[in-house]
């Protein structure tokens, strides 16, 4: 037992070194949207910023060793204060930075669920990793069932809740000024999403977040994925037809008591592997969250 | 009619009056209510004060001359910044010391409906009232549909929107470890409550199933916070939902027989009630809210 701990700590330790090396070198691009929009990009999920009169408005916060990258780059867009922060579900590379955002004064939003997971340890079951519990300063301190509209900066933004779609959590934050959508891990652009169904994450969620996003879209929309560069309704709807094809394919063999193997051999992924195969997630791995979230939904 | 018009124009100019009082004289009274929260009584809508070590949250802020009132009350609770307000509805009364709080940088949140009040003119003839888009400093800077939770003060403070009734945007607020809650203007504690009908705001229904849905969320343990009146028990709402339910009745039944509002005043469907409950506000006037309930209202 005790060696075993001790290899723990070692590996524990060999990863925080191979983090902070991963941070080392990362460099946070800043891409304007729109007047008072910006998207940062880093290493984690995908930040969206509303600057303007009213002060600063972030969607997720990346990891904690890159903050002060983060905010330097705020820094160079405002220098109004960071006032408000929302997470767009609870995974560590969404919500990294919070205790840091915490601490410096920004009020922390998110939907209820994302509060409840980072309140405690919780499992990524599919990476057979554990998370939290979050502390007290990185928690968020208003939490929202639905939906809640910031009023800033000349623009009305919406978080909505999207249930059970890539975590029980998710919220898609809409500016309607600014025609602006920023999908949270509901969308990866140009790979396979992550669907967290250990967190009552769903294919059909999935679907159904892509088809909220684009009922509030139009063709000048610009919409930022958790995940991918920046992109358009076109790509967001390809993307949603992915998601129905290859569920349909999985659910098929579900319905028909294939195993998960089978289901693999069966290659239901393959029409797409080109374009969306190449990513974070291989198409077996793919497949095999499909499956486990068809599985669930029988 | 016309001495009705008369009556109306009395009780409006009394309500005026009672809108613009000398608020030099006012004295804010601080009731402690648990551990953690407070209430503020001066003028206006009951003020809910949530504090500890992650400051101090305000539901409603009753007018703008009494904000210093305000302020001085709170520092003799803590020494802790006000961070958050949450307004009830959008009445004068309720979100008057907004703009003051707002400048001094609290976050003020409110249901979508109030903003969207807040925002344009609002004319009430039977509360005499034109208010004008309120500067931006007094707007909630964020909105819910349906609720949002506060984690803070060793509570969860969920404010949450209930059915179209005294407005269209009323809020209770739970305190769920304290067991407390603050109604807003839903409930007025043994006296007549105003029920804003026109402009498609609420009703007496429901005010009725607004409080039908609160009784099963108390026990005999709860601390109920009025938007109007003191500091009451479960038993005081259940004795306001009889008044309500009352006067809903008898006054929907004279509606249906065409009867006009003078006839339904004269029928005095208050009549046991007036005595106790008319002091703070003058049946007639509560009556035509009520009639109005069930008759479309039309300004004259």
């Amino acid at each position: 037992m005790k060696l075993a701990l001790v290899f723990l700590s070692m590996l524990f330790c060999m990863f925080a070194a191979a983090q902070s090396d991963r941070f080392d070198k990362v460099e946070i691009k800043t891409t304007r949207l729109t007047q008072n929009l910006y998207l940062l990009e880093g290493e984690g999920g995908n930040i969206g910023v509303s600057a303007g009169d009213d002060g600063v408005f972030v969607i997720d916060d990346q990891f904690a060793p890159l903050t002060a990258r983060i905010l330097a780059a705020i820094k160079a867009i405002s220098d109004k204060p960071v006032r408000f922060l929302i997470n767009t579900h609870w995974h560590f590379d969404h919500t990294g930075g919070n205790e840091n955002f915490g601490k410096a004064g920004a009020v922390i939003v998110a939907q209820d669920n994302v509060k409840k997971r980072l309140s405690t340890k919780t499992a990524i079951e599919f990476f057979k990793s554990a998370y939290g519990p979050t502390a007290a300063a990185g928690l968020p301190v208003i939490t929202f069932k639905d939906t809640v509209t910031f009023h800033l900066n000349g623009d009305e933004a919406t978080a909505i809740h999207v249930p059970n779609a890539h975590t029980d959590g998710d919220s898609i934050i809409h500016f309607r000024a600014g025609n602006v959508v920023h999908m949270g891990d509901t969308y990866f652009n140009g790979l396979y999403p992550f669907i967290d169904t250990g967190t009552n994450g769903s294919v059909k969620g999935m679907i159904a977040a892509a088809d909220r996003a684009l009922a509030i879209t139009d063709d000048t929309s610009k919409i930022i994925p958790g995940h991918g560069p920046l992109s358009n309704k076109a790509e967001l709807k390809a993307y949603r037809d992915m998601l129905a094809k290859v569920y349909a394919n999985v659910d098929a063999m579900v319905k028909a008591r294939k195993t998960l193997a089978q289901v693999i051999a069966a290659r239901p992924t393959k029409d797409y592997d080109a374009k969306w195969g190449n990513g974070f997630l291989k198409p077996d791995q793919f497949a095999e969250i499909v499956y486990a979230s068809a599985v669930k939904n029988r | 009619m016309k001495r009705l018009l008369v009556i109306v124009g009395v009780f409006i100019s009394g309500y005026a009056a009672a809108q613009a009082p000398n608020f030099d004289a006012v004295q804010i009274k601080s009731i402690k209510v648990a551990q953690n929260i407070y209430v503020l009584e001066g003028q206006g809508g009951n003020i809910g004060v949530s504090v500890g070590e992650d400051g101090v949250l305000l539901i409603d802020d009753q007018f703008a001359p009494l904000t210093a009132k305000h302020q001085e009350a709170i520092k003799a609770i803590t020494d802790k910044p006000v961070r958050f307000l949450i307004n009830t509805h959008y009445h004068r009364d309720h979100v008057g010391g907004n703009e003051n709080w707002g400048k001094a940088g609290v976050m003020i949140v409110a249901h979508d409906n109030v903003y969207k009040r807040m925002t344009t003119t609002q004319v009430v003839h039977l509360l005499n009232a034109n208010i004008p888009p309120y500067p931006k400093a007094a707007l909630p800077v964020m909105t819910y549909n349906d609720r949002v939770t506060y984690h803070i003060n060793g509570d969860e403070l969920t404010a949450y929107k209930v059915p179209r009734s005294h407005t269209d945007g009323d809020s209770m607020v739970r305190f769920r470890n304290a067991n407390v809650v603050h109604t807003g203007d839903v409930f007025a504690s043994g006296r007549y409550p105003v029920i804003d009908v026109e402009n498609n705001n609420g009703s007496v229904m429901g005010v009725l199933k607004a409080i039908d849905e609160l009784i099963p969320t108390l026990d005999d343990f709860t601390k109920v916070i009025p938007g109007h009146g003191p500091v009451s028990t479960k038993k005081d709402v259940i004795a306001y939902r009889k008044m309500i339910h009352t006067v809903a009745t008898r006054v929907e039944k004279l509606a249906k027989q065409g009867k006009t509002l003078e006839q339904v005043v004269a029928a005095k469907p208050l009549r046991e009630y007036d005595e106790e409950w008319g002091k703070f506000r003058k049946t007639d006037s509560f009556v035509e809210m009520v009639y109005y309930g069930f008759v479309p209202y039309k300004p004259k």
